[in-house]
């Protein structure tokens, strides 16, 4: 306006910024500094003058604020900084901006109501072209970009629409290398992983403050947390959608002020012009049945429409929908709530009046298998009972027990804080074991692990006879949606800590075996018979051993698979979902999985993401401090007893009597120069058994990245199996332990590789080898060196035998021994078989990985065969061998037995054409199935690449020959 | 003097049980070789000192049942057990490695004891860190240079 001028502002700091302002040629610095320091001079007096010189008065158009009702360049990068006056002016300034352009804006609040109607009610792809014709022509503000993207998640693939969708918001920056926009349409696109994409962008902008004054930062918060806690976060989110265009800010102060108008203070409450509120008016309803339209995708329902309502803040019920959930996933502000937060008060308004009681007769059956709306809200509610105080030390054990069923993630909803009070004040001695349980899962503290412990040890002998199986069924009585809960703590780790019950290492693993067992026939489960299957038999193939095993590396699976669930496993999960799941061959794979990290980190598709994301894991698994393999190596092996173990009576030989008469032999020179090399490079081996995944520890033995096709195709491998197992499971909970499993195959490859390198170094320098003739020619000298390099192999082999994995653990074992348990056991049930054994080929097969017992499943299945109709003292030739075939590498086996001289070769030969179905049920340890039924189920199963089996009746042999494709399973020659 | 030694490995117990037998007092040791054996141990009597290591497997070795889990720190399982009993042994925490992981948090040696202490777990004498170089057995003598025989 003509007639306003700068010198009718009162302070005179502003005018003199003003004035600078109105140079056009001022850099692009120097302009940003003036304009942030402007808009904080501005107070109350000046404010209606001083809004209309910037945004009005053609003087400043340059500065580009004229256009506040609509953005022309959304995402533009011109400043980062937010531009706003202070906080006591903020709504003053909001109601002139608002009157002063209420043109444009109600005919943009007509635009969205058009927006809404056209795609939540049409939504055809001529209504949708529309819609994009409309924002075209009225231009795209942050409220239009996230409805396009809550359009774009819903749409899928479903007509072309997806496509239509991500065109236009790539007009508006949706584009790669454009972060902004692009996390503002990852947010909602249900593909992505909410939680793991809010911690990178909390750590990539250390927002601990919560809230900045640079849009880059303050977005992407409120995109996770757009409804404010406090009246400052309300006002810094003005500020921000602001920044975006005065039409956002309308828009969320307008949503806040009349659905949560619980967050708004008295003296923040705002009225605009009639023309502009009638337009609210009519937009606010216009999101109806927003739930319903973007509900496509029905497995991810409620968790799908949390995520879009964050574009339909002008509706109630998806405001509510934020609330809910915005505290649901907000776990670390959770963990850390001490006192009620404004945000909780949306919620108490819808579920504020429930009870344990109400909760409990509303019970809603559970689906574990996804999120469920019912059990969503029961949480929260629950949650909330707990907060607001209401005294659970009314609520029995069972009732705990039943609410914990009918409910999720209560751990992570509650603080630690909140749920030690609970476990304290419970009335009885189960209400107390489910409140120390939660406690577990989400404490930092050794305490409350110890009591966990304590509390589950000390129910268990006093309710089910220190039984733990009794205890499941107990548990299984009283709700069987916690059960799989149960089972999967119980896991080897947790057995192993519960001293006053298990007494023994044996113990851990029989335990194990029976939890399996019993929740496979309670729930049909075949993920835990076939892993009860692969522990019984690595149990056996120990006990036919009867060696030590004394493998010291590990992690802490409940802590690893707890983080896994909470950073990957929505990746891992859409990825195994994904029809198009696979992963490249390692010729596509040309570099470090490090590299390829960097890659994929680029390329955005569900299968990048999804491997991504396991490599991911797999590095976690090698080096994460508090539950990975480096904190194992570091304490069990690297500090102290690998160098104590490998010098271990090297010293102390010299004083054996047998060597008393070489006291002050000058011959020992040399035996203590040696030991003083031998101890160095016992220094230097033991100090470079770490990983190399950091820049100052480049010079570790280890790797925690895939750098070669061997382990990339154990990758690939395992993965392809972790794939299986959840299709035909149908669910995830098996997932965190699969991939476990996967880590140990690939990790498997690389201990090897040590434990070769360890045997390699023994010759070279951890041989004593003495020069002086006296060694050769005195005979005492002689039992000495002989002595130290028995003691030094003894050393070398106790700590090789420290790298390995845990046998339960995609258990590994000789060929020779599988072969060796099914002779010692078919030998039991026919005492007289006594074959002529012929092995060839590698007999010192290692044999490993989730399907190993298929192996030993087979040959049983072939001996027994033998000892019942084979001549029990003829000739047995078992000859294994590993195949390099265009399809990858196989296991081939082939076992040839003699035929009893009484039997008729042809109607052997023809019942083994047939196949007897009445046989040999022992033998197949999976199904009812027997002998050669049982081989061809496993191979039209899959398990067997091929079989073969012939009767030669003119040598009166029978001859199996079974190949096994090394997916699952891994194979390599010697240990 | 009653003195339980937890540590699993030979020759570290063996250095343990050849400083202990240079005390001027009678000593009584016995040895512990898992965190299961220790629980059973301190159930099944009460002792002076208690040199207690920090890594330790889960169970005792027994050839052909299996491997025992590794628990990088197995030794607090005992700790807390005592503390949880309020016993008034004496510890003496033995390690290899130059922290203890504590409440998710790494504790350097010299700061454990007090750290315990304000944990609730009070019998902590000393942190040392065991090493071939033998500087550690001055420290556990130094230690027990204080004990008085209350037994009488």
């Amino acid at each position: 306006m003509p007639s306003e001028r700068i010198s009718d502002l009162r302070s005179e700091r502003l005018q003199n910024y003003l004035r600078g302002l109105l140079d056009r040629k001022s850099d692009h610095g120097a302009r940003k500094q003036t304009l942030e320091k402007t808009f904080r001079e501005i107070n109350h007096l000046d404010i209606d003058l001083a809004g209309s010189l910037l945004y009005d008065n053609p003087l400043f158009s340059h500065l580009g604020l004229r256009e506040e009702a609509t953005p022309s360049n959304l995402f533009g990068t011109d400043f980062d900084a937010i531009f706003c006056v202070r906080d006591e002016v903020i709504l003053s300034h909001l109601r002139n901006r608002v009157e002063r352009n209420k043109e444009s804006l109600v005919s943009l609040l007509e635009g969205h109501l058009s927006l809404n109607e056209l795609m939540l009610d049409g939504g055809s792809i001529s209504s949708n072209i529309r819609a994009i014709q409309l924002i075209e022509s009225k231009g795209c503000t942050l409220h239009t970009f996230l409805k396009i993207a809550a359009f774009y998640s819903a749409a899928a693939n479903k007509d072309g629409a997806s496509r239509i969708f991500e065109e236009v918001l790539r007009k508006f920056g949706y584009r790669r290398g454009n972060p902004i926009p692009n996390i503002v349409v990852d947010t909602i696109n249900w593909q992505f992983d909410f939680l793991r994409l809010r911690r990178t962008i909390e750590q990539a902008y250390e927002t601990d403050l919560h809230i900045g004054n640079r849009r880059s930062i303050t977005l992407p918060v409120w995109m996770y947390n757009p409804l404010p806690s406090t009246s400052i976060e309300l006002t810094a989110y003005l500020k921000l959608l602001w920044s975006y265009s005065l039409y956002d800010a309308l828009v969320y102060y307008l949503s806040i002020r009349d659905n949560a108008s619980s967050l708004v203070e008295e003296g923040m409450v705002l009225q605009f012009g009639p023309e502009v509120e009638a337009a609210w008016t009519r937009l606010k309803s216009a999101a109806n049945g927003a739930r319903e339209k973007l509900m496509v995708n029905r497995e991810h329902e409620d968790f799908l429409f949390f995520r879009a309502s964050r574009a339909f803040l002008e509706n109630r019920d998806c405001l509510t929908e934020v609330a809910l959930g915005q505290i649901f996933y907000r776990d670390a502000a959770v963990h850390n709530y001490q006192k009620p937060q404004l945000q909780t008060i949306a919620l108490e308004a819808l579920i504020g009046h429930d009870t344990p009681e109400a909760l409990l007769r509303a019970g809603e059956k559970p689906d574990t298998t996804d999120y469920n709306p019912n059990v969503f809200r029961n949480s929260v509610a629950l949650a909330n009972i707990v907060r607001r105080g209401d005294n659970l030390s009314s609520i029995s054990g069972s009732d705990v027990a039943k609410l914990m069923g009918i409910s999720r993630d209560i751990d992570r909803l509650l603080s630690t804080d909140e749920l030690r009070t609970l476990v304290s004040a419970a009335p009885d001695d189960l209400a107390s074991l489910m409140y120390a349980t939660l406690l577990r899962a989400r404490s930092d503290q050794n305490w409350d692990s110890f009591r966990f412990k304590k509390v589950l040890q000390s129910y268990v002998i006093h309710h089910t006879q220190g039984n733990l199986i009794a205890f499941l069924d107990h548990i299984r009585n009283l709700s069987e949606a916690i059960v799989p809960y149960y089972v999967q703590l119980l896991d080897e780790t947790t057995i192993s800590q519960l001293h006053q019950l298990i007494t023994s290492a044996k113990m851990v693993y029989e335990t194990r075996i029976a939890i399996l067992d019993w929740h496979a026939d309670r729930f049909s489960d075949e993920n835990s018979r076939h892993r009860a299957l692969q522990l019984r038999v690595d149990r056996k193939i120990d006990s036919l051993r009867g060696t030590i095993n004394e493998a010291r590396l590990n992690i802490d699976s409940p802590r690893f698979c707890d983080w896994m669930a909470d950073r990957h496993l929505s990746d891992i999960v859409s990825w195994l979902r994904d029809p198009a799941f696979s992963i490249p061959d390692f010729a596509s794979v040309s570099r470090g999985s490090k590299d390829l990290i960097e890659t994929v980190e680029l390329n955005r598709d569900q299968n990048s993401r999804g491997l991504l994301a396991l490599l991911e894991i797999y590095r976690e698994f090698c080096v994460n401090p508090h539950f990975g393999i480096t904190s194992y190596l570091g304490r069990r092996i690297r500090h102290g007893s690998m160098k104590g173990t490998l010098l271990n009576g090297l010293k102390s030989v010299r004083g054996e009597q047998e060597f008393y008469s070489l006291r002050g032999s000058p011959s020992f020179e040399e035996y203590d120069i040696w030991l003083v090399e031998y101890e160095k490079h016992v220094n230097a081996i033991v100090s470079s058994l770490h990983f190399n995944d950091k820049r100052d520890r480049v010079d570790g033995l280890l790797s925690s990245t895939i750098v070669n096709a061997q382990q990339w195709n154990i990758l690939r491998g395992a993965a392809e199996n972790v794939a299986r197992a959840f299709k035909s499971e149908g669910h995830f909970h098996g997932v965190p332990v699969n991939v476990e499993h996967l880590c140990w195959l690939v990790l498997e490859v690389e201990l090897e590789r040590i434990q070769r390198l360890l045997r390699d170094k023994r010759p070279a320098w951890g041989m004593f080898a003495p020069c002086n003739p006296d060694w050769t020619d005195n005979l005492v000298l002689k039992r000495f060196c002989s002595r130290v390099n028995g003691i030094t192999d003894a050393n070398f082999q106790r700590c090789i035998s420290w790298l390995r994995k845990p046998t339960n653990i995609s258990p590994s074992a000789l060929f020779s021994d599988v072969l060796s348990l099914v002779l010692a056991e078919t030998r039991d049930r026919f005492p007289e078989f006594a074959p002529a054994l012929v092995e060839s080929g590698l007999s010192e097969l290692t044999l490993s990985g989730t399907l190993y017992y298929l192996v030993y499943d087979a040959l049983y299945v072939i001996i027994v065969n033998a000892a019942e109709h084979g001549n029990p003292t003829g000739e047995l030739s078992v000859d294994v061998r590993l195949e390099e075939r265009k399809s990858g590498r196989a296991v081939t086996l082939c076992v040839t037995s003699a035929l009893l001289n009484s039997s008729n070769a042809l109607e052997v030969k023809k019942k083994l054409e047939v196949g007897d179905k009445s046989r040999l049920e022992e033998a197949n340890l999976i199904s009812k199935g027997s002998g050669l039924l049982k081989l061809q189920s496993m191979r039209a199963r899959g398990q067997l690449d091929g079989l073969e089996v012939d009767c030669n009746i003119e040598n009166r042999i029978v001859t199996v020959r079974l190949d096994f494709r090394l997916e699952g399973l891994h194979a390599s020659a010697g240990r | 003097m009653r003195v339980l030694v937890v540590e699993d490995d030979d020759f570290k117990f063996e250095d343990i049980a050849d400083l202990l037998q240079t005390l001027p007092l009678a000593v009584e040791a016995t040895r512990a070789s898992s965190v299961q054996a220790g629980y059973e141990a301190i159930q099944r009597a009460g002792y002076d000192y208690i040199i207690l290591d920090m890594a330790l497997p889960s169970h005792n070795l027994v050839a052909g049942t299996g491997n025992p889990y590794p628990e990088p720190v197995g030794g607090l399982e005992v700790l807390l057990e005592l503390a949880d009993q309020r016993r008034p042994e004496k510890v003496i925490v033995l390690t290899q490695y130059p922290s203890i992981e504590f409440n998710r948090e790494y504790i350097p040696l010299e700061r454990f004891p007090s750290v315990a202490a304000q944990h609730g777990i009070g019998s902590v004498r000393a942190c040392i860190l065991f090493g071939l170089d033998g500087d550690w057995k001055e420290l556990i003598l130094r230690e027990m240079a204080n004990y008085e025989d209350t037994s009488h």
